[in-house]
């Protein structure tokens, strides 16, 4: 019995070591791009949507006929679970961009991965697209890192524009906002525009709450919003948190208009698990299925099509890098990761799938950002999330005031 | 500082809670009292618990009120199974053994619950899920008033169990006196089965029965655990009353602690109560009971 055991070990280790050496030797007809998303842990539910779209601009690229100044040659996926870990994601790219003769990085939605990642990859000199908001990917001096996607900062400017514009324009003005937010990075960084940039517009912030993530109670929080007396609730948090505080605002009738900072606002579970007490509620995004782009909508019904729901924000991103990363591939005319750097710093893409970002325009500044990207205001109509702002990206109309809950 | 009105609606919200408190507690400390292992896993029975009633609404439509019914004995089942096949083996041994033992279970419980039902969040629609009480400018939803009384019927029945009935008595017997209660022929073995049976069992129901207004996920057993582990403490591990009265002092320390110093305040004044209780009263307010 064990003696049978310790063979299959042996053939197992014996095929995976043929596997790997087949695929580090460099054939002429592949470009490797190792993809970095945690698939395991806390953050794998989106890590696996932005994977899979990964997958599915990879067949799209390469049923158009691949990288055609390198005669055809087609892109090859290396994927790595990062596992919702800091060290694991220090070491998983250690380990592709060691054993693999790779022309791009791309990967991880999440800040606080990307940062200790890109670390790495550029000490190996092979450039790293991210969808990644933090403000500190591209603002490290960095010559490998390429940032698709806004900064958080932005986002908050994003909010209180929106609600100040509809304010003044549809009525009636707004006055008094409400910010709650999670105390972990995320939430701090995009509390701190929206307070900011409610300070700038001259609106009274009433309430401003840090709040610890994954409560079982939102009641105490929402009574605090409630005596607030906020027409407005910036409220960023992740999708239990956000679910609580939506079902408690109905119950106690708490009428302010929602306009949440992405993340839990903006998942399929947020509608599902609401239904209709989802409706009306806005959001701040970096990307969204519907933007009026050409390339986007059948893009974004093939995937639903796969994978039983609309594509999100990150994954959506994470398709666009990977045409971004095709067209230098492309300009470079070599699977050499310095060139390749070279053609991303001339990357300038008005049309075609590698310009779907916001602004459908991507061209990176000197230190690696998209200059021409910026937030998408969404809003939950009819169960289905669309893009309401500003008027440029916008699917639909925004519905606004946002009626009370008793008229829902 | 607050109207009158908000300051009801925090310690209404806080009493709502810690009903849910005192009943997780309750189980931990039937455990506790006559078994004398505290149990780490006791967030991972609240959490199969929660999984089994999403099951039954989802393929079978079954109402959280009446799957209660049946997730009960199915928890009890699947502690006294733990019980005999693991807990018993450590029964005699040191309280680290048992210590990492549960540990261990509530490791295995919950990476296997990632495997199966993955990290996504699950929740069920009832009939009742957005109705809501208003008193006064106080609102109340219906699905945690329900809670809320599922878990004071839930607290009076397993008094009455405890207190009235002979087996109930023969567990309090063994809980205060193991050898003379083998003396009045009593088998402490089966009383031990059947303890942490009913305490799994109180977990699973707890789960149930808030249900209609939470989600469940594989860690969801964390978020409520800590808790209660203070309330069971600070109540007197094994002391039945002293675990019912400190629920809701939990809730509404939690509550008022988000209202008046912040909603980062978590667990501040939670732990500040407990630290308090264990330097005035180390044995608990009530004192370290036998049930």
């Amino acid at each position: 019995m064990s003696k049978g055991i310790w063979r299959l070990i042996v053939i197992i280790l014996l095929i995976f070591g043929t596997f790997t050496v087949a695929q580090s030797q460099t054939k002429l007809d592949k470009v490797y791009i190792g993809v970095v998303y945690p698939r395991t842990g806390a953050q794998a539910r989106l890590g696996e949507t932005c994977t899979q779209a990964c997958i599915l601009a990879a067949e799209d690229i390469n049923k158009a006929g691949g990288i055609k100044s390198l005669t055809g040659a087609k892109i090859e996926l290396i994927i790595a679970d990062c596992r919702s870990d800091v060290s694991a994601t220090r070491s998983e790219v250690e380990r592709l961009c060691t054993r693999y003769k790779l022309s791009a990085l791309t990967g991880s939605y999440v800040s606080g991965l990307t940062l200790p990642a890109t670390e790495v990859s550029e000490r190996y000199r092979i450039p790293w697209i991210t969808g990644s908001v933090a403000d500190g990917i591209t603002g490290r001096g960095f010559k490998y890192v390429f940032q698709v996607s806004p900064k958080a900062s932005h986002f908050g400017h994003m909010q209180v524009a929106l609600v100040k514009e509809l304010g003044e324009k549809i009525g009636p003005p707004v006055k008094k906002v409400a910010i709650v937010y999670e105390d972990t990075a995320y939430g701090t960084a995009t509390s701190k525009g929206l307070q900011e940039k409610s300070k700038e517009m001259g609106l009274e912030i009433v309430l401003y709450e840090a709040y610890k993530g994954g409560f079982t109670d939102a009641a105490p929080l929402v009574t605090k919003i409630k005596a607030s007396g906020a027409e407005i609730l910036f409220p960023v948090s992740y999708l239990t948190d956000a679910i609580l505080i939506i079902k408690t605002m109905r119950e106690m009738k708490v009428n302010a208009a929602v306009i949440g900072g992405g993340a839990g606002y903006l998942m399929p579970e947020f509608e599902k698990d609401l239904g209709k007490d989802a409706e009306y509620i806005y959001s701040v995004a970096s990307w969204n299925w519907d933007l009026p782009y050409p390339e986007v909508a059948d893009m974004a019904q093939r995937y639903e099509k796969r994978h039983g729901e609309f594509i999100q924000e990150h994954a959506g991103e994470a398709y666009c890098m990977m045409w971004v990363l095709a067209d230098a591939i492309e300009r470079a005319g070599s699977p050499d990761p310095e060139k390749v750097r070279e053609a991303l710093t001339k990357t300038n893409l008005t049309k075609g799938p590698g310009a779907i970002m916001p602004g459908y325009h991507v061209e990176f500044d000197h230190t690696g950002w998209d200059k021409y990207v910026h937030p998408v205001m969404v809003q939950w109509q009819k169960g289905k999330l669309r893009s309401v702002w500003p008027p440029k990206v916008a699917a639909t109309k925004p519905i606004w005031p946002v009626p009370p809950w008793e008229k829902r | 500082m607050f109207d009158i009105t908000t300051l009801t609606q925090a310690i209404v919200s806080g009493i709502l809670m810690g009903a849910i408190y005192s009943l997780v507690s309750l189980g931990l400390t039937i455990i506790f009292g006559v078994v004398r292992i505290v149990n780490f896993a006791h967030g991972e029975f609240l959490m199969i618990g929660m999984y089994a009633t999403y099951f039954l609404w989802a393929r079978a439509r079954i109402d959280p009120l009446i799957a209660i019914l049946i997730t009960g004995p199915l928890l009890f089942l699947i502690g006294a199974g733990i019980y005999k096949s693991l807990l018993r083996r450590v029964a005699a041994a040191s309280d680290f053994s048992k210590i990492f033992l549960t540990v261990g279970i509530s490791l295995v419980l919950q990476n296997i619950a990632l495997l199966i039902f993955t990290a996504n969040y699950w929740s069920v629609k009832t009939s009742y899920e957005k109705m809501v009480l208003s008193l006064w400018g106080i609102s109340i939803s219906y699905p945690r008033l329900i809670g809320f009384l599922g878990a004071v019927i839930l607290s009076f029945l397993i008094s009455l169990f405890l207190f009235r009935t002979d087996l109930g008595k023969a567990m309090r017997a063994v809980a205060q006196n193991r050898e003379v209660a083998m003396l009045m022929g009593i088998n402490p073995d089966r009383v031990y089965i059947i303890a942490v049976g009913l305490g799994s069992a109180v977990a699973g129901m707890t789960g149930t029965i808030i249900m209609p207004y939470f989600y469940v996920f594989p860690l969801v057993g964390v978020d409520f655990i800590v808790m209660c582990f203070a309330v069971a403490i600070t109540g007197g591990l094994g002391n039945i009353k002293g675990t019912l009265l400190c629920g809701p002092i939990f809730g509404i320390a939690e509550s008022l602690g988000i209202l008046f110093i912040g909603a980062d305040s978590g667990m501040i004044v939670t732990f500040l109560i407990l630290i308090l209780v264990l330097i005035f009263r180390p044995s608990g307010l009530l004192g370290e009971g036998r049930l």
